[in-house]
């Protein structure tokens, strides 16, 4: 397996160009200012998030704190299942939803997050390589490719934390639409960023 | 792919990226990706594509002390090198610190009036956890364990790590030759309280809350100071949340923390300073 081929720098060499596996190593390796730098970089992603499904500042801070302390413990994240950024907003989008519904349910993202591995080998994806602003121009233009009908179902299904059955109740559309609708426009979002993941 | 694909295999595979299949569906998925295991990288894409959709938000920046409060909990547990090397003057105030003559020493004011405006947003945040804490209930007879096990009050956030340290702590004062000893503020920290516990194998346990909240850039640091009030060993260093609890672990280099004989100090001091002690005192245990 070809992981994480690149060496790690040192630490004298700790800069934020530095690629999230290269922070991360460095991280593991002790150095909290790789942290900070992970934080620089997705401090907004993870809040943001964690603030639209929460609608809570204070919740949404607690939340980011949550998901940068458990990168810094080991073994939370694994590059072999998916991209540093992927980890974050699904981990922060988990655990904002399980916040979000009673105290101690349990969400079903993260088990999913934990079975599957993207490929053999990693390797920074062409939306990896660019600056978080392009990312977020990239992520919107994609988005808005999709027919609004699509897109208001996958916005719901991943923002609120609603099941099929209540998106189809409060839309007033059957449920069949409310998965073809989701599914559609996530297959679709898939083939609209297809240069870049 | 070893097989030919129903037509709805895409459909499939965004229900389960997007965590609505029917518990027909899963079966079904499950059946094709058995027969096709190339298929899990078009799931892991499809997750990967899902998981972009935040990049669209709009941004917003969290509150600038975030960044401080979560690089204060990722410190390395290791402490910095033992330095024998101690300044007269520092060994002074340690010296006097340890007899108990705080009564003319200035109070840190900085510190705490840094800790009443950085505690509540935080303290807001913890409270509502601590039951879960307590609810997890080891058995375990010994009193002091459970006293330990009620000042880790914590956050729901390292439960699973405060678990583990909790598991270690017990584990300690199971072990032959593990001292606990209780700590006290000192007038500048008076609402201050907490345990050390110190084992056998040089672990160091600190636990304790009320710590006043230090400026960026200031920790905490554990001395061992002998009974001839000289010469205080450096036995770590470690920060308080911004709560004013702590509750961490790491292994002292020096061999004089364990001792029995010592009377154990915590100040605060410039994190980038030399391990001297040069801060005022903060903590001692009693003796």
């Amino acid at each position: 397996m070809d992981s994480q081929s690149s060496a790690p720098p040192d630490a004298a060499a700790l800069s934020p160009d530095l690629s999230d596996i290269d922070l991360l190593l460095v991280l593991r390796r002790g150095q909290t200012q790789a942290l900070g730098m992970l934080y620089d970089r997705y401090s907004r992603l993870v809040y943001s998030l964690a603030f639209k499904i929460l609608a809570n500042a204070e919740e949404a801070e607690d939340i980011t704190q949550e998901i940068f302390v458990s990168l810094w413990q080991r073994n939370a994240y694994n590059p072999e299942r998916g991209s540093l950024s992927s980890f974050l907003t699904t981990m922060t989008r988990s655990r904002s939803i399980d916040k979000l519904r009673s105290r101690g349910s349990r969400y079903r993202f993260l088990q999913r997050w934990e079975g599957i591995t993207r490929s053999d080998t990693v390797t920074a994806t062409p939306l990896e390589q660019v600056s978080m602003g392009e990312r977020s121009q990239i992520i919107r233009a994609a988005l808005d490719k999709l027919p609004p009908n699509e897109r208001q179902v996958l916005e719901i299904a991943y923002y609120e934390g609603l099941s099929q059955s209540e998106i189809a109740e409060h839309l007033h559309i059957p449920l069949g639409t409310v998965k073809t609708r989701s599914r559609q426009g996530l297959l679709k979002l898939r083939q609209a960023l297809q240069n870049y993941v | 792919m070893t097989s030919a694909l129903p037509d709805n295999w895409q459909e499939l595979i965004a229900g389960y990226a997007l965590g609505d299949l029917s518990p027909e569906e899963a079966e079904e998925l499950q059946r094709l990706l058995a027969d096709n295991p190339d298929l899990t990288a078009e799931v892991a894409s499809l997750q990967e594509v899902l998981a972009l959709m935040p990049y669209a938000l709009p941004q917003y920046e969290p509150s600038s002390q975030l960044r401080d409060s979560i690089l204060a909990i990722a410190q390395p547990n290791a402490p910095l090198e033992s330095n024998n090397a101690h300044s007269s003057s520092a060994i002074a105030t340690l010296t006097k610190a340890a007899r108990g003559d705080t009564e003319n020493r200035q109070t840190e004011s900085r510190q705490t009036e840094s800790g009443s405006d950085q505690a509540p947003q935080k303290s807001l945040r913890r409270s509502y956890r601590r039951g879960t804490w307590a609810a997890t209930g080891y058995g375990i007879g010994a009193t002091i364990a459970a006293v330990a096990l009620m000042a880790l009050g914590v956050d729901n956030y390292r439960l699973r790590q405060e678990t583990q340290q909790a598991k270690s702590i017990i584990a300690a004062l199971e072990a032959r030759g593990t001292q606990t000893i209780a700590m006290e503020g000192t007038e500048s920290a008076n609402a201050a309280s907490g345990s050390l516990v110190v084992a056998e194998d040089r672990q160091v346990f600190m636990v304790a809350k009320n710590l006043p909240v230090l400026p960026a850039g200031q920790v905490y640091r554990l001395w061992a100071m002998p009974a001839s009030g000289k010469n205080p060993a450096f036995c770590g260093e470690f920060r308080a949340r911004t709560n004013g609890s702590v509750t961490t672990q790491w292994v002292t280099p020096e061999a004089s923390c364990q001792s029995t004989t010592v009377q154990m100090l915590i100040t605060s001091e410039k994190a980038t300073d030399p391990p001297i002690p040069q801060g005022s005192l903060v903590m001692h245990s009693r003796i």
